[in-house]
């Protein structure tokens, strides 16, 4: 008799972590223009989606399924992140998966940590494959641990048609199992020699139900590479991701190292900081799970560090161990309240009160360059507090009860890094102030993007009473992220250089051109590119960016070139130089 | 250079790693199991399955298409390593450590050299290297499949460029140029012949068996690995004699000194080579030169044809050394190893017999007979249904198929070898009838059709510039000419002849033989004489059908007729048909060296390949021979396929652009040299082993004598080589560009990194430096060669008034009309160097006004059309 599914906490649970997720991955999800690296997909997805012949990069499950999505529906910024946010959603419900491994409580919390994982979630907010590649790579790894072959198969396919992310997860997922294998033969020849038998978990791997996920893995990869087989080239371009996987290891990247390390330890504090002390805690009680993802932890950082193509949205696959490590220590920690409440909570509220004042210190810090008296008592202030929190908790655990003591430093830590998570969370979403200064972006910023849209907008509509009508010719400004933005027009033309004979209404170009015959026009320069010169911060700019994401910003400008005869009343009058 | 070689080594090896199960499984029939072959093989089906798809707009033209393929064929690969099992294939790997250590350092050995020596003359520079390269470039640069023309913008290649897909495949897989592919290729194809005729060798050499009257003993597999080198000495290395006739001339042999002090020859004159004839230039040496021309060219240019007024005709016969000297990666070069696999398959299905295979099936032919007697057709019992349902005979039309792709006149020969394999064995079986024919011919429409079916993309944008058979009533080949060009292969295979005689002389039937040979040569001179009297009498009769007042399809053919008798006449050298007939025979009788030597072994063939009828004889030991397959047999069917080569275009030639010889003794006898060679190989080895005493050290003086007269020329070429060589080792077939003209260089790599587009610069004659940006850029040209356009598609039409839109595009001042042209053509790109201000008196004013440079440098200015529609679409 089959067992009628019921609808439990956990499972209500389970949903408002969806929701969570699917609240700070959605919301306002077009709002920013997309960056020149997301719009070079997105055009191909738009060209798709119009039935164009063209070369299809290696991330076609983004292509040719987002080009769908604008088939049906109005091509859009928002439509454009769509896939992988909703992949990135889709990661949450993964821990269901695994809680037979890792335990039910430290699964849901799990799901809870990677709903506001500001890398992940940031990851999942831009429209790139690695989120559809992790996410549907973890489901799939899943759903063969709970023998369901086909889902399995069905996700595996999809996930090999992230794009090079993916080999990346397979490379990783090989060394930790390699590495565990070499682990188990040396317990295996101790255990010999001790003349006793090891359970080594290799076996189990081959326990799996390997062959009945192939067929499905083939099907999904050939249905969905194909978009139904009307695409066929999806599937060269799915091989193509290895090649680009490949030539990752001779092309550098644009990412520093200290881009990586300041922007991981400020955004992901909390995870770093409680995943650390369970891997130091796993490591010394030779805890089996928690060696586990800490092998897993180290090798995905390595190898990410090592791989010279890196961006920064490949660290998701590196805090995805780091919060299953993060969730073990929170229901380990809180798994049992001590008897007495009262006190517990009170010594909870007070450090946190602590931990706050010494966090409204540090941000009160005027600037990284003042480093006068006035940053010094700040400063001292803040280790005032920490050690006062740190003192009175011992105090309480040697004079009231060890219980209380713990339980209060540790609750108030979690609340306070809590915080910060939620902090860095809002900024990895890009609808804060700032969002230029993201650090998990994966290529600069268009600031006025919205603006130089507008004005040509306007120019068009008080000219041909068509906001669309006008003619623009983009002049040496080779930029995805602007042939995104005029995607909808009529008439643009993009070129290396202006034919002298031609003078278009309107010129884009970069600030260093102008049009040969310059006095015809008149000119406003946008900010098109702004990002952060993360390569060039010093530490204590970083300090200054994980408290105000502020950054010294780099930035690049074009101008927008009207031709002068186009301004109101510039026909009876011509505009002067 | 070290890099490239060793990522394109890599690759390679691992593409045969990757089919070696499907090769294991397919050359089950081989000692080796086919190993030799795997890297060719899998070349095959990796370059089949992507150029197929990537022309199904399935795969594109990338990194990622290519290895899509790869991995497709990784997959039916291991499904081979399921049904054989890979205990089996791992046991066979064990045990065949030796041939695999000898196959293995062959090939490297043989790749590296011959990357060296094309590193020591790398440029793309004269006869047809611009072409080939401008192919590959093409190809890499082609979004889509079919790949563009790189000398006709909007048109796909119109040529067999099998071949340059894989080696763009290969550049692109290893991040290397077209410019640096276009001599790895060279030196690739070089090592991959040099396996494939070893592995070929090495399994005939393994089926040699002992205890057979004359003596001899068995050649273990060992000694085989050391004998099967001969194969790839004698295809490759082995050269014509006219080398060693280069170093007598040079010496001032034969030459005497006349009464007037001048130097003369009968010799020479006798030999009638071209440039021998004239005296050598004193002081005399052993080393061959020519002050003024290429000595070693002359080497493809022994023979010389004459019309019958005496008027020389120029014939091409190449021989594998020289092409490899040379350093053209022509069709003919490209198609080499795999006309060795289509031998190696063939010699697999000899080996492994009939059996039930579909082949001994009743025969469409046979069936329709009995249908029209009444009888039920029996779809089951036709050849053609069990055939169809063979996927190895599938394999095998996709093997020859693609002879068709990489060298259209090598599918009708392969296939033709491949046929006469399969009906000897019906033959060793159920002796000679004429059904026998029928078969060779159903077999043959089998595997053609086959063959088109599975490259029909090919077809649908190949336009042949063949148009039909001509007979041959003037030129002919001379014996001297014919035993110059093949005397080196000839000379051990006429001692193995003599030899086999001798061992069979009491069973052998000589009338049968003679009779065969005398009816097929003069059959075929028959023919040739009644198509050349149709031919002849052509404009009588176009004359009577203009006559009166016929209908427009009449007057048609009349003036078709009137033209092609016209057109005969003119190549024949004379109007008077009565004396073309009479001065034709007389030629041939007076000048009869090819055709008797070539009647001597044609019959000396059919006598022995009698003997390996099962039938024929109640001899044991003959009948041992049937039962294993013996060796003999097979090389004699290929000795025979290539007498067939030589013997046709004494009487019939292919009708092209050029309307004499030329072309068709070039592809015919090339590939006579490649068979012959294996069989000259397999003749001195067996002679070497089986011969005692006496005999055996006759033998070796002869051989050597004739084998070193045959290395003379490689040594003496490859000498030139090493001298000529201009600065420092380099793979880079551009680099002399880069020497030369860094400014043209410089424009190139710029439209290199630019995105595609159609390119405008200067038209010229082939075999020059026009047509340089198209061919290292890749980006298609306005038009390159005209010459060549015309000779790949029959025909100006598609060329249209290009060369003289072009013309006037850099030489007009009116902006409108360059307008027009570059809207014409979609030009994107207007590019201005020396060869352009050379050819044209350009006038640049206009571009100034109305466009913007993109590229400017000293020597080179490149204007963008930016109106131009991008190349994909």
């Amino acid at each position: 008799m089959m067992k009628k599914p019921t609808w439990t906490v956990e499972c209500s649970l389970y949903l408002t972590a969806f929701l969570l997720a699917a609240a700070v991955r959605l919301i306002g999800l077009g709002q920013e223009t997309l960056s020149d690296l997301e719009a070079g997909l997105a055009l191909q997805a738009l060209a798709s989606s119009r039935g164009a012949l063209t070369s299809l990069s290696p991330q076609p499950f983004y292509v040719l399924w987002t080009g769908f999505t604008f088939f049906l529906l109005e091509a859009g910024s928002g439509l454009a992140r769509l896939l992988p946010a909703l992949a990135g959603c889709g990661l949450i419900l993964a821990p269901y998966l695994y809680r037979k491994i890792i335990g039910r409580s430290p699964a849901l919390l799990l799901a809870f940590g990677l709903a506001l994982s500001p890398v992940l979630t940031s990851t999942s907010r831009q429209a790139d494959g690695v989120m559809i590649s992790l996410s549907f790579a973890i489901l799939a790894l899943g759903f063969l641990l709970n023998r369901r072959p086909a889902f399995a198969g069905i996700l595996a396919g999809l996930a090999l048609l992230g794009g090079p992310a993916i080999w990346m997860i397979l490379l990783t997922l090989a060394f930790v199992v390699l590495w565990g294998w070499t682990i188990s033969l040396r317990g295996q020849n101790r255990t010999k020699a001790e003349g006793e038998s090891t359970p080594i978990w290799f076996p189990f791997l081959r326990e799996l139900p390997w062959r009945e996920t192939v067929p499905w893995l083939v099907g999904s990869a050939l249905f969905a590479g194909t978009l139904f087989f009307t695409r066929f080239s999806g599937l060269s371009a799915a091989a193509s991701s290895l090649v680009a996987f490949f030539s990752g290891w001779t092309s550098p990247s644009r990412v520093s190292f200290a881009q990586f390390f300041f922007a991981l330890v400020t955004s992901e504090t909390f995870a770093l900081v409680l995943g650390g002390w369970a891997l130091l805690r796993g490591w010394l009680q030779r805890d089996a799970l928690d060696m586990f993802l800490g092998r897993l932890f180290v090798v995905a950082l390595v190898l990410m560090l090592i791989y010279p193509a890196h961006r920064m949205t490949d660290a998701s696959l590196v805090v995805i161990p780091l919060w299953g490590l993060t969730s073990r220590q929170i229901a380990r920690w809180f798994q049992n309240f001590p008897e007495e409440r009262l006190p517990s909570f009170a010594l909870t509220a007070v450090i946190f009160a602590l931990f706050v004042f010494g966090w409204m210190n540090i941000a009160g810090t005027p600037t990284a360059q003042e480093l006068g008296g006035e940053t010094q008592i700040r400063w001292l202030s803040f280790a005032a507090a920490v050690i006062i929190s740190l003192l009175m908790s011992v105090l309480v655990a040697w004079g009231w009860s060890p219980a209380v003591g713990g339980y209060g430093l540790r609750t108030a830590v979690t609340a306070t890094l809590g915080l910060f998570l939620i902090f860095n969370l809002w900024s990895a979403t890009g609808l804060g102030r700032l969002p230029a200064a993201n650090p998990w972006r994966s290529a600069p910023y268009h600031q006025d993007a919205d603006l130089l849209v507008k004005t040509i907008d306007q120019f068009s509509m008080w000219n041909s009473k068509n906001r669309l009508a006008m003619d623009v010719f983009v002049v040496g400004v080779d930029s995805a992220g602007l042939k995104w933005l005029l995607r909808d027009r009529e008439s643009v033309q993009y070129m290396d250089s202006l034919p002298l004979e031609e003078t278009p209404p309107l010129l884009i170009t970069p600030v260093q051109a102008s049009p040969p015959d310059s006095a015809a026009y008149t000119g406003q320069d946008f900010v098109w590119l702004q990002s952060p010169a993360w390569a060039l911060m010093l530490p204590l700019e970083w300090m200054q960016w994980a408290l105000y994401r502020e950054a010294p910003l780099e930035r690049e400008a074009v101008i927008l070139w009207v031709r002068s005869d186009l301004f109101a009343g510039a026909q009876a009058e011509p505009a002067a130089e | 250079m070290i890099l490239s070689f060793l990522g394109w080594y890599l690759l390679i090896s691992l593409v045969g790693a990757v089919a070696l199960p499907l090769t294991l499984h397919v050359f089950s029939g081989l000692t080796d199991r086919g190993y030799a072959l795997t890297r060719i093989f899998g070349l095959l089906l990796w370059g089949y399955v992507f150029w197929l798809l990537a022309s199904l707009r399935v795969l594109q033209n990338d990194r990622g298409g290519i290895l899509l393929a790869l991995g497709l064929i990784a997959l039916a690969s291991v499904l081979f390593v399921r049904r054989s099992g890979l205990r089996d294939i791992l046991h066979w790997l064990q045990q065949a450590k030796t041939q695999i250590l000898t196959v293995e350092i062959l090939f490297f050995m043989a790749f590296a050299g011959w990357a060296v020596v094309r590193a020591a003359d790398p440029a793309a520079l004269g006869t047809e290297k611009p072409m080939e390269l401008a192919f590959i470039n093409a190809i890499l640069r082609s979004p889509l499949f079919p790949p563009h023309d790189p000398w006709l913008s909007g048109y796909a290649i119109s040529y067999y460029y099998f071949g340059y897909v894989m080696a763009a495949m290969l550049a692109k897989m290893t991040a290397v140029s077209g410019a640096v592919a276009f001599n790895l290729a060279s030196a690739l194809w070089f090592a991959l012949t040099a396996t494939g005729a070893y592995g070929i060798l090495f399994n005939l050499l393994c089926k040699i068996r002992g205890g057979e009257p004359g003596g001899g003993r068995p050649i273990s597999r060992l000694a085989a690995s050391f004998w099967g080198l001969f194969a790839p000495l004698f295809v490759l290395i082995v050269s014509n004699l006219e080398g060693f006739l280069e170093v007598l001339h040079a010496r001032g042999f034969f030459w005497k000194s006349s009464a007037d002090g001048t130097l003369i020859s009968p010799f020479w004159q006798w030999l009638d080579i071209q440039e021998l004839v004239r005296p050598p230039t004193p002081p005399f040496g052993f080393i061959p030169e020519r002050s003024s021309g290429i000595w070693w060219w002359r080497a493809s240019r022994v023979l010389q044809d004459y019309d019958l007024a005496g008027q020389g005709r120029e014939i091409i016969d190449e021989f594998p050394f020289f092409s490899y000297l040379l350093g053209d990666l022509h069709p003919h070069v490209l198609a080499m190893p795999f006309v060795l696999l289509v031998i190696g398959l063939a010699l697999n299905t000899y080996l492994r017999g009939l059996g039930e295979s579909p082949i001994v099936a009743k025969g469409f032919f046979h069936a329709t007979r009995d249908w029209l007697n009444g009888r039920p057709f029996e779809w089951t019992a036709v050849g053609v249904g069990g055939i169809l349902r063979k996927w190895e005979i599938w394999l095998t039309g996709l093997v020859l198929g693609s002879l068709a792709f990489l060298n259209t006149w090598d599918f009708p020969i392969y296939v033709g070898l491949f046929c006469v394999v399969l009906v000897f064995l019906r033959y060793q079986k159920e002796g000679w009838s004429m059904r026998r024919a029928g078969e060779l011919v159903e077999l043959a429409a089998i595997f053609a059709v086959m063959g088109v079916i599975l490259y029909l993309p090919f077809y649908l944008g190949f336009s042949s510039q063949v148009g039909g058979v001509i007979p041959s009533l003037a030129f002919f080949t001379r014996g001297v000419h014919f035993w110059v060009m093949f005397g080196p292969l000839l000379l051990p295979v006429v001692l193995w002849l003599a030899w086999l005689g001798v061992r069979h002389r009491h069973k052998i039937h000589g009338r049968s033989g003679l009779v065969f040979a005398a009816g097929t040569l003069f059959g075929l001179w028959l023919v040739s004489y009644l198509l050349g009297w149709l031919a002849l009498s052509m404009p009588v009769w176009g004359n009577m059908l203009l006559m009166g007042n016929p209908g427009p399809l009449l007057q048609k053919l009349g003036q078709a007729m009137l033209l092609i008798g016209g057109q005969f006449y003119g190549v024949q050298g004379s109007a008077d048909a009565g004396w073309i007939i009479t001065a034709s025979l007389e030629k041939r009788l007076l000048n009869s060296g090819t055709w008797l030597t070539l009647l001597v072994l044609l019959a000396a063939i059919w006598c022995f390949l009698g003997l390996f009828r099962a039938r024929l004889t109640e001899d044991s030991v003959i009948k041992e021979d049937v039962r294993s397959n013996n060796p003999d047999a097979f090389v004699l069917l290929i000795f025979l396929v290539g007498v067939g080569l030589v013997l046709v275009p004494e009487f019939l030639y292919l009708r092209d652009q050029f309307g004499w010889r030329m072309n068709t003794i070039f592809k015919f006898y090339f590939q006579t040299w490649i068979l012959w060679a294996l069989v000259a190989a397999y003749a001195s080895v067996t002679l070497w082993v089986r011969l005692k005493s006496f005999w055996r050290m006759g033998f070796a003086v002869v051989w050597s004598v004739i084998l070193l007269a045959g290395l003379v020329y490689p040594f003496f070429g490859l000498r030139m080589k090493g001298m000529a060589m201009a600065g420092e080792l380099t793979l880079d077939s551009a680099a002399y560009l880069e020497r030369y003209s860094p400014e043209e260089m410089e424009a190139i790599r710029f439209l290199q990194g630019a995105p595609p587009g159609v390119v405008v610069e200067a038209v010229g004659g082939s075999y020059s430096s026009f047509g340089r940006v198209s061919m290292l850029s890749g980006d298609p040209a306005v038009l390159g060669w005209p010459g060549h356009e015309s000779q790949w598609r029959g025909g100006a039409a598609e060329m249209g008034s290009r060369e003289e839109d072009v013309r006037t595009l850099y030489r007009t001042s009116d902006w409108d009309e360059a307008k027009t042209i570059l809207e014409r053509y979609n030009i994107r790109y207007i590019y201005i160097g020396s060869q352009e201000h050379s050819a044209y008196r350009v006038n640049e004013v206009k571009f100034v006004g109305f466009l913007q440079p993109v590229f400017k440098n000293n020597g080179v200015v490149i204007y963008e059309n930016p109106s131009a529609l991008p190349l994909e679409e």
